[in-house]
């Protein structure tokens, strides 16, 4: 569980090389708590190897502070107990309950050889209601659609509790509505004590759910939207160092809220 | 067969009944079967001779019988979970023909002595995995495909020794020990050759119990077991070598037992549905009835003793076939 005070995660200077190819060049950036900040740019930029380095899953240079922890130097079970990751496509591929699949969150809470204790799967019955799972606690996971699939990671991520949440990617499976449904689902977890790093390809999507968006190409950071702040032309001239053919215009729904939509020109 | 229970409790309490009359019948036909005829009768009147054949003979082959099924199944559902593959089994690491090539080096240049092949084939088992793991390690971006594919570079080489070992062993007595070897028997198991698959059986299957919750987060991606607070590669490596030092144990002693590590973790799969910690032990159970009955089937159908393995397949394949229909005709409708 999150008992960090200030979780302000930052990156400095991160690179990652594999062989001669360096895929991440020196990247630093910074986010607040209560932060939703997306990564976009086009396929090989980087993002995943960035989301990968700040996971020490790959040899990198640099370091990733969250709060005042140092994220490489510590073990693997503290280092999860700190960090919630959704990966694309869930790599799980045997037949386990919706409950089991969201019981594995508090593993960095577990002694190697202990059990889930009575209030723990209390607690994962919570979760899976949160996300629009209800009654589902014992379905094989297998057998969910993918969207289902990924709200019942979302779920254990909910009972991790760590103050980072890293997704990479998280709506790449779904369709139209449980891609919106998962985002807003995400929008809702980040809150105050919480930062939150995602990959995605739509910056539609990311200028729609997060506070910020980090312009990713060749391995850097090409630039940087504050999506409340900034204006339709400064997001139109930032999107177009990593899109070329792209514009981003301002349509208004019929409950009056303004919404940002990209056009592929 | 489970049409109206719903209740997932009512199925292990199900199960758990049924395994325990089969065990119980197995065993106790296993103890009964073979060449003298023995009975209840002849042992609770203090028979000498009955009670001679029963303490030195058959108690410890029917003993045999069920930890070496349910450690080769145990064993074979762990590989499978950690190489997230269903036809997973110690050969994917090399370790069965590491044994064989080990049995095979005793027999031609040291002794055709059970103990001494034994050993050495206990030996060629853990060298196998030894130089598997080793091989993975040292390849970078390692992953539970690159263990995969090292297990198959070193079963090829093992397969290899032991083609070399063939062609230099005598043909009229080594080649057959070789051969028979390889094929599988409890025929020649005693209390003394009992004890060593017995307590590394009973200490893996506890370990590795204990440790059930790690090896299924195992079994999903290495980057998300890894966000899950697992150290894959130590973890990986310890319970590899736990399941490898099960199998060794038991094959030093039987030959080689095919099928049951493949089979018997997927009829506990069909029969519950499910990957937990109660499913694992089904399978051990469900290898312990297969390697029973193919025993008894070994020693009974013909006059001679016939290898175990022909019966472990076609005991276990079409019990697995008939589950598997049933399955997918549920699933059809």
């Amino acid at each position: 569980m999150s008992d960090l005070f200030n979780p302000n995660f930052s990156v400095s200077d991160i690179s990652v090389h594999y062989g001669s190819k360096c895929a991440v060049h020196n990247v630093s950036f910074n986010i607040q708590p209560g932060q939703l900040t997306a990564i976009i740019g086009n396929n090989g930029c980087g993002k995943t190897s960035l989301i990968r380095a700040v996971m020490n899953l790959v040899k990198h240079s640099g370091k990733c502070m969250l709060g005042e922890l140092h994220l490489e130097n510590m073990s693997v079970k503290k280092r999860a107990g700190m960090i919630s990751y959704i990966p694309q496509r869930t790599g799980i591929s045997v037949s386990m309950t919706v409950r089991e699949v969201c019981l594995l969150g508090f593993n960095p809470q577990l002694h190697m050889l202990e059990s889930y204790t009575s209030d723990m799967r209390h607690r994962a019955d919570k979760a899976i209601d949160s996300v629009g799972l209800a009654g589902l606690y014992d379905t094989d996971f297998l057998t969910l659609s993918e969207g289902q699939k990924q709200l019942c990671i979302l779920a254990r991520t909910l009972i991790e509790d760590s103050a980072l949440l890293l997704l990479d990617e998280p709506d790449s499976a779904l369709d139209f509505s449980n891609r919106h449904m998962l985002m807003q689902h995400i929008r809702n977890i980040v809150s105050d004590n919480k930062c939150a790093l995602m990959c995605i390809h739509s910056p539609e999507l990311a200028l729609e759910y997060c506070d910020r968006i980090l312009l990713m190409k060749d391995g850097r950071i090409a630039s940087d939207i504050d999506v409340h702040t900034a204006s339709l032309s400064e997001i139109n001239e930032k999107m177009s160092l990593i899109y070329d053919n792209i514009n981003v215009t301002e349509c208004t729904d019929s409950n009056g809220k303004v919404h940002r939509i990209v056009l592929a020109l | 067969m489970f049409k109206n229970i719903n209740n997932y409790r009512n199925k292990i309490i199900l199960l758990s009944v049924m395994w325990a009359l089969l065990l119980i019948a197995v065993f106790t036909w296993s103890v009964l079967t073979g060449q003298y005829p023995l009975t209840l009768k002849g042992l609770l009147s203090g028979d000498t001779m009955s009670i001679m054949v029963f303490k030195r003979l058959r108690l410890p082959r029917a003993i045999m019988g069920i930890i070496g099924g349910f450690g080769l199944s145990i064993s074979g559902y762990v590989y499978q979970m950690i190489f997230k593959n269903p036809l997973a089994s110690p050969d994917v690491v090399g370790v069965s023909s590491g044994a064989s090539a080990g049995a095979a080096f005793a027999i031609v240049a040291v002794s055709s002595l059970t103990p001494v092949v034994s050993i050495s084939a206990f030996a060629g088992g853990i060298i196998a995995l030894v130089i598997t793991l080793l091989v993975a390690y040292l390849v970078p971006g390692r992953n539970s495909y690159t263990i995969v594919l090292a297990g198959i570079a070193i079963h090829s080489v093992a397969q290899t020794i032991l083609m070399f070992l063939k062609l230099a062993a005598d043909p009229e007595k080594q080649l057959a020990s070789i051969e028979y070897w390889i094929m599988g028997s409890l025929n020649g198991v005693s209390k003394d050759s009992l004890a060593i698959p017995f307590f590394v059986t009973c200490a893996g299957f506890i370990i590795m119990t204990l440790l059930y919750r790690q090896i299924l987060i195992l079994s999903i991606s290495e980057d998300e077991a890894a966000a899950l607070g697992v150290n894959v590669t130590i973890l990986r490596f310890t319970i590899l070598m736990i399941a490898t030092l099960i199998v060794s144990s038991i094959i030093c002693v039987t030959g080689l037992i095919s099928f049951i590590g493949l089979i018997a973790p997927h009829i506990a799969r069909l029969l519950t549905k499910r990957n937990d910690r109660f499913t694992y032990i089904s399978s051990g159970l469900a290898g312990a009835i297969i390697m029973t009955l193919a025993d008894i089937f070994a020693r009974s159908v013909s006059s001679s003793e016939l290898p175990v393995s022909i019966f472990t397949s076609l005991l276990g394949a079409p019990l697995l076939i008939i589950l598997l229909i049933k399955a997918n005709k549920k699933e059809v409708s």
